[in-house]
Order: C-alpha cells, then sequence, then structure tokens
C-alpha cells in the first residue's frame, strides 16, 4: 500500500441556505467537514454511519458530482478537485459510481444492452461488433444470461437491476468504484448474491471500493477498512476487524451496540449502549465534540476542544479525546 | 415577519415597475406607434399633430414622460385621459373597481362552495354513478362559453321569464352599490355570480377530485383508517385538507386575474361599469393613461393575491410553514 | 405457548383478482397470538406478511383483494364483520403502526390533534381529558418535552420521534394487540434499538401483545417471543423465539440465516445465498413453493407439505430430523 489510489485531503461540502439579501439568517450546513483518508489500489474502504453523516456526500465529491467547498481529491496521482470537460471524463472512466436504487438510476425506456453499451460508445472503445461482445462478457461477469441482454430495467428484479448497474460502472474497467448503499434496498437472501458479487469482483479485477452503507454487517462482509463518521466527520477509522470487534470511539461502540443480533443467546449477554435523542443538525453543531452531548464518558475537555483524528497504539485513528481502549 | 413583509412588498414594487415600463414601451416603442397622431384624430394635418405632441408632451424623452406620467398617476393623482379630455383616470378605476370586486368575490364564493362539494362527493363516490355524473356536469359547465351563459340567463331572467314569480325580483341590469342597498346590491348580482362561477366550479371540482383521489392513496390515509376513523372522517379531516392547496394555488391565480380584469365578458354581458368593462373601452380608444391605470391596479391585484395566497398556504398546510 | 388464545387466525388467504386470473398473495396462513405475547414474522418482500396484518382489520383497501378463511380475536370472528364493528376495533383494541414514520401522519395536523382524535373517538374523553391523554401517552413513549411536541406537526419531528408519536396513537386507547409493520425499517440502528426497546416494554406497562413484521432476523432474535417465517404467501416454520434460533429445520430459513451478514464471530468468505427468486404469486409450484430454489429439494416435495413437528416448533418441509443437521450445516456453510 505505497502509493494510494485516491487520497483525499481536508475535503469539505458545506450548503449555503437562507438569507438570499441579508448575512443574517443564513446557515452554513457543514455536510461533510475535514475528512481525510485514502484507498489503496484494490482496497475496500468501507464508510459507514446513520442518515444525514454526510457519507452519501463524500461519495458523491469524491467522483465529482458534487463540487467539494474545500480540500483536494487525488486520484491515480493527478488531482481531481476543479478538473473540468474532457479531463474529467477521463477520471471517471477510471472512477465509477453504483447507487442505492438501480431503478431510478438505469434509464426506463433503453434496453439494458444500450445502458452497459453506453459508457463504451461515450468513451469510443471500440467498434459497434467489439462493444457487443465486451457487453456480453460484461453481462456474463455479473451473472446475468445473455437472452436478458434485450430487456427493458422494468423486467428485471431488483437484485438483477443491480447487477446491470454494476455492469454499466465496469464497462470502462475502473479501478475505484464509489458504492453508495448499494444493497440496502434489497431483500437479505439478494442482498447477500449481490455482496458476493462485489466481493468476487474486486477478487478477479483488483476493484477498489468505497463502500458506504449503514448496515454494519455488509461492510464487515466486503470491506478492508472501516470509517466511522458522525456529523461530517470521521471518528473512527482502521481495519474493518479491529473497528468492528473493539470499537474505539464511544460512537462506534454504540452504533455497533445497536445492530440486533440474529442469536437469541448471544443477543442477552451483550451490552447495548442506547443513544438518548437524535443526532444533532449539522447546521448546529455542538461546541468541542459533535459527539459529545450523547456521549456517556464526556468529560469537561470534550465540551470545548475538537478532538483531533489521531492514530492509537495499534495504528487505527480516532477522533477522541477518550479512547475506549 | 416584518423582513417577510418587506420583502415581499419590495418584490411587489419590482413587479409594478416592470409592468408599468413594459405597458408604456408597447404604446411608444412599438414600430409604426405614433400616439400624437393617433390622439390628433384621422388625417389630422402636421400642425395639428405637433401642437398635439406639444400639449401632451409628447415630444419630451421617453424616461422624462415615463416619469411624468407616474408621477401623475401615483402623486398627483390628476393623470387625465388622452380620448376624453380632461376626465381624470384614478377615480374611474376607483369607481369601477368595486364593481369588480362585488363581482368576483361572489362568485368566488359560490364557486369554491360548490367545487369543494362535487370534488368531495366525487372523490367519495369514486368510479359510481355519482361521480361520472358530477364530472360530466362540471366538463358542461367548463365548456359553456360564459357571455352565452350570461346572455341565456339575461333572456331568461329579463325577458321571457321576467314577468313570473320565479324571476320578478331581479332587478334591471346595472350595478346596485352596497352603501345604497345591501339586498339591491345582491339582487342585482346573483345571477352574474352564478354565470360567472359555473366554468370555475366545473374546473375546481375536477381539480379537488383528482387530487382528493391522489391523497387518498397516501399511507397517513392508511393511517387515519386504521385509528378507527369512518370514511367520512377520513375524508374531510384528513384528505381534504391536504388536497386544498391545488385549489388554493388556482385560485390565487384566478382570483388575481379576474379581479384585474378578466371578468370583462361577465361585466359586459349584465352592464356591469367594471375594471374589466374600462379597460377593453381603453383598448379600443388606445387611451394610454386609462390602460395604465388599469394595467397596474390589475397588477397590484394579481401581485397582493398571490401574496394572500402564500399566506393561506401556511394555514392549510404546515409544510409550507417549516420551509425556508 | 397459547393458553390464552388473544387471535387465533386459520386458513387465511388474501387473493387478487386480476387480469389473468386469481393470485393468492396470503396462501392458506393460521397462526395464534396469546395474551401479552410478541409474535414476530419474518419474510422477504413480497412474503405476504403485511397483507397478513393488514387483513386482521380489513385494511387491505384494494376492491379486488378478496380475504378468505377465519381470524378470531377473543372468540369473535372478524372476516366478513361489518365496517362499523371492525371500524370500532381499528385503533381501539386493535392499534396498528406502519413502516414509514415520515408518512404516517397526515401533514396538516399537529401529533396531538391526530392522537386526540383517535382518543375522543374510541372513549367518551372530552377535548381537555384528551389532550392531556396525548400529552401523557408522547411522554410513556419517551418524546422529550411532550406537552410542546403535541403541539408540533409531523415535519418538524425527526423520523425516530414521529415513529414514536406514531406508537403514541397506537397506545392511546390501550389496545390488547398492537399490529407493528416493519416499524423500524425505515430507521437509523441506533433510533432502531430505541424504537425495539420501546415496543419490549410496551409489554409491561401497557399489557399489549405485538405483532411484528419484519425482514431482519436481527430485530425477531431481540424482540420476539415466538416466529412465523413466511415465504410466497405461506407460513413455512414457526417456533418460540430460541428453538428457531438455535434449531432452524426448514431450508429457507437457513437460507435467511446465511445470507445475513453478521457482526459477531468469525468472518465468512461468502455469504450464503438462495439462488434465484421467490416465484410469481400465479405461478407458485405445486407443491413446496420454496422446492425450486432448494438445494435439498426432492420428489415428494411435488406434494405440498404440512406445518409438522411438535406443537411449539413446526416446519413446512419434509427433510428427516436425521438428515437435518447435516444439511443445515452445508446450507450455512455455502
Amino acid at each position: 500500500m505505497n502509493t494510494p489510489l485516491l487520497c483525499v485531503e481536508g475535503l469539505s461540502k458545506h450548503y449555503v441556505s437562507g438569507g438570499a439579501l441579508s448575512r443574517r439568517g443564513r446557515t452554513v450546513v457543514r455536510a461533510v467537514d475535514d475528512v481525510s483518508f485514502t484507498i489503496a489500489p484494490g482496497e475496500t474502504l468501507g464508510l459507514v454511519g446513520e442518515s444525514g453523516c454526510g457519507k452519501s456526500t463524500l461519495g458523491r465529491c469524491v467522483t465529482r458530482l458534487l463540487e467539494a467547498s474545500g480540500g483536494k481529491i487525488e486520484f491515480d496521482g493527478r488531482d481531481i478537485t476543479r478538473q473540468s470537460g474532457r479531463a474529467l471524463r477521463e477520471t471517471r472512466a477510471g472512477l465509477q459510481m453504483i447507487f442505492q436504487d438501480p431503478y431510478a438510476s438505469l434509464n426506463p425506456r433503453r434496453r439494458v444492452r444500450d445502458i452497459v453499451a453506453e459508457p463504451l460508445i461515450v468513451h469510443g472503445r471500440g467498434r459497434s461488433g467489439e462493444i457487443r461482445d465486451m457487453v456480453a462478457s460484461l453481462f456474463a461477469d455479473v451473472g446475468l444470461r445473455p437472452e436478458q441482454l434485450d430487456r427493458f430495467p422494468h423486467e428485471f428484479s431488483g437484485g438483477q437491476r443491480q447487477r446491470v448497474g454494476i455492469a454499466r460502472a465496469l464497462a470502462l474497467a475502473p479501478k475505484l468504484i464509489v458504492a453508495d448503499e448499494p444493497v440496502s434496498a434489497l431483500d437479505v437472501s439478494v442482498q447477500a448474491q449481490i455482496v458476493n458479487l462485489l466481493a468476487d469482483l474486486k477478487r478477479a479485477r483488483g476493484l477498489a471500493f468505497l463502500f458506504i452503507a449503514h448496515d454494519l454487517g455488509v461492510v464487515r462482509q466486503i470491506a478492508d477498512r472501516v470509517a466511522v463518521m458522525y456529523l461530517g466527520a470521521i471518528v473512527e477509522l482502521g481495519p474493518a476487524e479491529a473497528v468492528l470487534a473493539s470499537p474505539a470511539h464511544p460512537y462506534t461502540q454504540a452504533l455497533i451496540s445497536a445492530v440486533p443480533v440474529a442469536d437469541p443467546a448471544r443477543a442477552r449477554e451483550k451490552r447495548r449502549i442506547v443513544l438518548a435523542g437524535d443526532p444533532p443538525s449539522p447546521s448546529n453543531p455542538p461546541s468541542g465534540c459533535p459527539f459529545h452531548p450523547r456521549c456517556g464518558f464526556a468529560t469537561e475537555i470534550c465540551t470545548t476542544t475538537k478532538p483531533p483524528l489521531a492514530p492509537l497504539p495499534d495504528g487505527r485513528l480516532t477522533a477522541c479525546h477518550h479512547p475506549r481502549i | 415577519m416584518a423582513g417577510t413583509v418587506l420583502r415581499r412588498l419590495a418584490h411587489m414594487i419590482a413587479v409594478l415597475f416592470g409592468i408599468s415600463v413594459l405597458v408604456f414601451l408597447i404604446f411608444f416603442a412599438t414600430p409604426g406607434a405614433n400616439p400624437a397622431a393617433r390622439i390628433a384624430g384621422k388625417d389630422a394635418s402636421p400642425q395639428t399633430i405637433a401642437r398635439v405632441e406639444k400639449q401632451f408632451g409628447l415630444n419630451r424623452p421617453l424616461p422624462v414622460q415615463y416619469a411624468l406620467m407616474m408621477k401623475k398617476l401615483f402623486v398627483t393623482r390628476n393623470l387625465t385621459s388622452f380620448v376624453n379630455l380632461g376626465e381624470k383616470v384614478v377615480p374611474q378605476v376607483f369607481k369601477a373597481a368595486p364593481v369588480t370586486l362585488s363581482l368576483v368575490s361572489g362568485a368566488a364564493v359560490i364557486w369554491i362552495g360548490f367545487a369543494i362539494l362535487i370534488g368531495a362527493l366525487a372523490a367519495a363516490f369514486r368510479g359510481g354513478w355519482i361521480d361520472r355524473l358530477l364530472m360530466v356536469l362540471s366538463l358542461i359547465g367548463i365548456s359553456m362559453p360564459v357571455f352565452w351563459v350570461g346572455t341565456m340567463a339575461n333572456l331568461i331572467t329579463q325577458g321571457a321569464y321576467h314577468h313570473t314569480w320565479l324571476f320578478s325580483w331581479v332587478p334591471p341590469l346595472g350595478y346596485i352599490p352596497f352603501s345604497r342597498s345591501p339586498l339591491g346590491w345582491f339582487k342585482a348580482l346573483v345571477i352574474p355570480w352564478i354565470t360567472l362561477a359555473i366554468l370555475y366550479i366545473g374546473l375546481y371540482a375536477r381539480v379537488l377530485r383528482a387530487a382528493l383521489i391522489e391523497t387518498m392513496q397516501e399511507d397517513f390515509i392508511r393511517t387515519a383508517r386504521a385509528k378507527g376513523l369512518s370514511e367520512r372522517q377520513v375524508l374531510l379531516r384528513h384528505a381534504l385538507r391536504c388536497s386544498l392547496v391545488s385549489v388554493v394555488t388556482l385560485f390565487g391565480l384566478d382570483f388575481g386575474v379576474l379581479v384585474g380584469g378578466g371578468a370583462l365578458l361577465t361585466e359586459v354581458v349584465f352592464g356591469l361599469q367594471g375594471v374589466g368593462y374600462l379597460t377593453y373601452q381603453a383598448l379600443e380608444t388606445l387611451d394610454l393613461p386609462m390602460i395604465m391605470a388599469t394595467v397596474i391596479y390589475a397588477s397590484v391585484f394579481v401581485v397582493v393575491s398571490n401574496a394572500a395566497v402564500d399566506i393561506v398556504y401556511a394555514a392549510f398546510d404546515p409544510r409550507m410553514r417549516v420551509r425556508r | 405457548m397459547s393458553a390464552v388464545g388473544l387471535l387465533s387466525v386459520r386458513d387465511l388467504a388474501v387473493a387478487f383478482r386480476t387480469r389473468d386470473g386469481v393470485a393468492r398473495a396470503v396462501d392458506g396462513v393460521s397462526f395464534d397470538v396469546a395474551e401479552r405475547e410478541i409474535l414476530g414474522i419474518v419474510g422477504e418482500s413480497g412474503s405476504g406478511k403485511s397483507l397478513t396484518v393488514l387483513a386482521i382489520l380489513d385494511l387491505i383497501g384494494d376492491p379486488n383483494a378478496i380475504v378468505s378463511g377465519s381470524i378470531r380475536f377473543r372468540g369473535a370472528e372478524l372476516v366478513g364483520q361489518s365496517p362499523d364493528v371492525l371500524r370500532r376495533l381499528r385503533g381501539g383494541a386493535i392499534a396498528m403502526i406502519f413502516q414509514d414514520p415520515m408518512t404516517a401522519l397526515t401533514p396538516v395536523h399537529t401529533i396531538g390533534a391526530q392522537i386526540m382524535e383517535q382518543i375522543r373517538i374510541h372513549t367518551g374523553l372530552s377535548r381537555h381529558g384528551a389532550r392531556a391523554r396525548a400529552v401523557e401517552l408522547l411522554d410513556a413513549v419517551g418524546l422529550p418535552d411532550p406537552a410542546r411536541a403535541a403541539g408540533r406537526y409531523p415535519q418538524e419531528l425527526s423520523g425516530g420521534q414521529r415513529q414514536r408519536a406514531v406508537i403514541a396513537m397506537a397506545l392511546s386507547c390501550n389496545p390488547a394487540l398492537l399490529l407493528a409493520d416493519e416499524p423500524t425499517t425505515a430507521l437509523d440502528v441506533t433510533v432502531q434499538a430505541q424504537i425495539l426497546d420501546l415496543i419490549r416494554r410496551l409489554r409491561d406497562d401497557f399489557g399489549s401483545a405485538v405483532i411484528l413484521i419484519t425482514h431482519n432476523l436481527g430485530v425477531v432474535a431481540e424482540t420476539a417471543d415466538r416466529v412465523a417465517v413466511m415465504y410466497s404467501g405461506r407460513i413455512i416454520e414457526t417456533a418460540s423465539t430460541a428453538a428457531l434460533f438455535a434449531d432452524p429445520r426448514h431450508p429457507y430459513t437457513w437460507g435467511l440465516l446465511g445470507s445475513m451478514p453478521e457482526l459477531g464471530g468469525a468472518r465468512r468468505a461468502r455469504l450464503a445465498t438462495i439462488p434465484g427468486l421467490p416465484p410469481a404469486l400465479d405461478r407458485r409450484p405445486k407443491g413446496c413453493a420454496f422446492a425450486p430454489r432448494c438445494g435439498f429439494a426432492r420428489a415428494e416435495c411435488a406434494v405440498r407439505p404440512p406445518l409438522i413437528g411438535e406443537a411449539g416448533h413446526r416446519a413446512a418441509c419434509i427433510i428427516p430430523a436425521a438428515e437435518r443437521a447435516g444439511a443445515r450445516d452445508q446450507a450455512l456453510a455455502a
């Protein structure tokens, strides 16, 4: 892991709302606030957190679907933060995205063959015969049958549509795929199929993933490292096993303890940390550590000073004054 | 709150300025437009035209003319007609406004009431014969031209059946001010109200029915049923309030337009000297001061009723309050 | 388990008239719920689990739906009952909460008004009394500052707060049975944990029995006393929660357990999956509906298997008890 494939430094995305005429009444929503991480070639970084924590916004900034307010995104050695036009198009060939709702992201009036072929045609990756073959082989790779090529998206089930979305993302042979909640709309059994498929593709093609999800079990299954977000910032980042088995940040602990366990025997011995209330609004974050009002371990310093994302002895990073290790 | 009002006001002034400039320019800067020649009349000599130009100030630069006209309209209020010389414009509009307001407000009460009744009934019996009958009737209402309905109403109430017990109470065509006789005012306006309302009853009933049927598919309707409410309570307490928003939107636009002169045909048919009538006459003679006055008046109403709609919105639907 | 029957459902079927004939979305479902019992119904989308509970209160709301079979609540038959009788039950003795708290409340009325409305339909309470009770309920479900919350509109609350308000409303008339249709699916895990805690507490504080519908085996494991697993409109396994997770007997249950990525234990190289898709409702196989996807299907599966086993644990599968453990290990390992 010497040269990272993706290097994000101090990335921020702020939205300004209200106050069209005057400065008063204007609020700044810090959806993503000073986030840094790297992804090595072939590595999967799981990005977890609850709704509104900024994980989707972060994913969209990385793929340049949203313009970052500050910070730097380096992909494959090039700074892509302000890229546009042809350069951005070329970057996108190596940096694709998969979405949560495969139905909304597929044009309902086009045959899936054309949907998958489109990026190949746009990037001029061959003559029509060659593209035909490429699409057929992509279809095979994602576990769809050749006779399904000429169907329309609505003729597919949710899981199959997600396969089509994956085939389209794979068409240009990207190095990194940003997957935004790719399995959360699917039933458990179908979800397992897609998780396995992504794991296979990762192995076979050396793909790197930024895997955004709220389901910690799914993330554990697929991610090498995990980043936990709370209120626009990463609060813990480290190897998946370490973070999920022995979380250091109180928020990660609470998050993990809240996941219901499908085993009544283990469920009973589990100690649950029930968080009070809801996450605060990113337009009006608490002072100091953003988690301190809901944290059972907060002390004086937590209310005044925001803890930096600092390494622990075992190498993982955590943003906490009192890490639980 | 004060900020909102101020912003609204600024917004309104900007709109009025834009409209007045536009009307002014259409009148003066349209290719081939020569106001002086038009005022001077057919086959006027160049000298007459020149005199007219001087007399009406038409030889001065356009911005100055515009400023003068606005000053006379708003500050000194002594803007006079180009056609009926010496006749002041502003009092005319103020005389016509109550007529139109009376006509449109009364009609609005009728059309909103009936539209809600018909729309709710149709939605409640969706697919049944009541629904179909009401929708056919409302379609007929929409399709009948208002001047035809008005003429027919006049033929019946003023002509053929005027002397029967049914319509002997209908006064002759024309307006009776409320201050002179409230009952007379009411009698004089009932037939025009109904005439004007028919189209809108049909339109609004159909819009409301569609909105209600859509709302009845919402999750919260299922919750309301699960609470043990009867179908009627579900429809009236939960679906109707949410569906009225679409009607309120329409109403804001329609009301503004009608008060601003859109009720012209009804006014003409029933001999009501309202704003529509006034605008119509001014347009016929291309009487700029009068056009300017009525247009400004109309736009004030459109803007004001739009603002009123926003307030009503918030009353009907708290979702609007949360936003911004 | 079901010593005192509160609800007894027998051979419930929900069919839809379609252009191509009749599709049975719920196909002969029977179960009991005892007083103060939490029954979890687990299944994937299209399994008929939601329709089953909607049928109890006749809330399916589709003119093409035909409900048949028997639903007895405290001994009284509900299927074919008059709308008036059902209406008095709804929100009274049987209350329901729905999946998406974002859309489950009418946006134009305050939370308090919506709760008061239900209280006043079912009780003779005055406006004033109903308001006091509404605030009391909002407090009981853990909404901060309940008096103020009562005056708020749904969209002014967060998802978790709204679901609490929905639950408060459902509890307002002390229901003997609460039907909860995926009450935490739309919520974040930490909020889900709060709501599940609340539902468990209901039984103690309010004495309500609960039917909890979910697709999440973890939610069931932590909340329910008994579980029924549904597949393609039928219950394919039912047992006490402890027994179901200790000794799952139906291959579909194995498939569900195997495909669930877990936080504990060793990370599996691959998740077990169930190949293929559930059958279309109008093209359900004659015998076991799961057979086409089942790795252990055999000739006998062409006949629909009954629920077999002892009283506390029954499964609709013919795999003999002797072979079961081996097959299960094989299924969960895949």
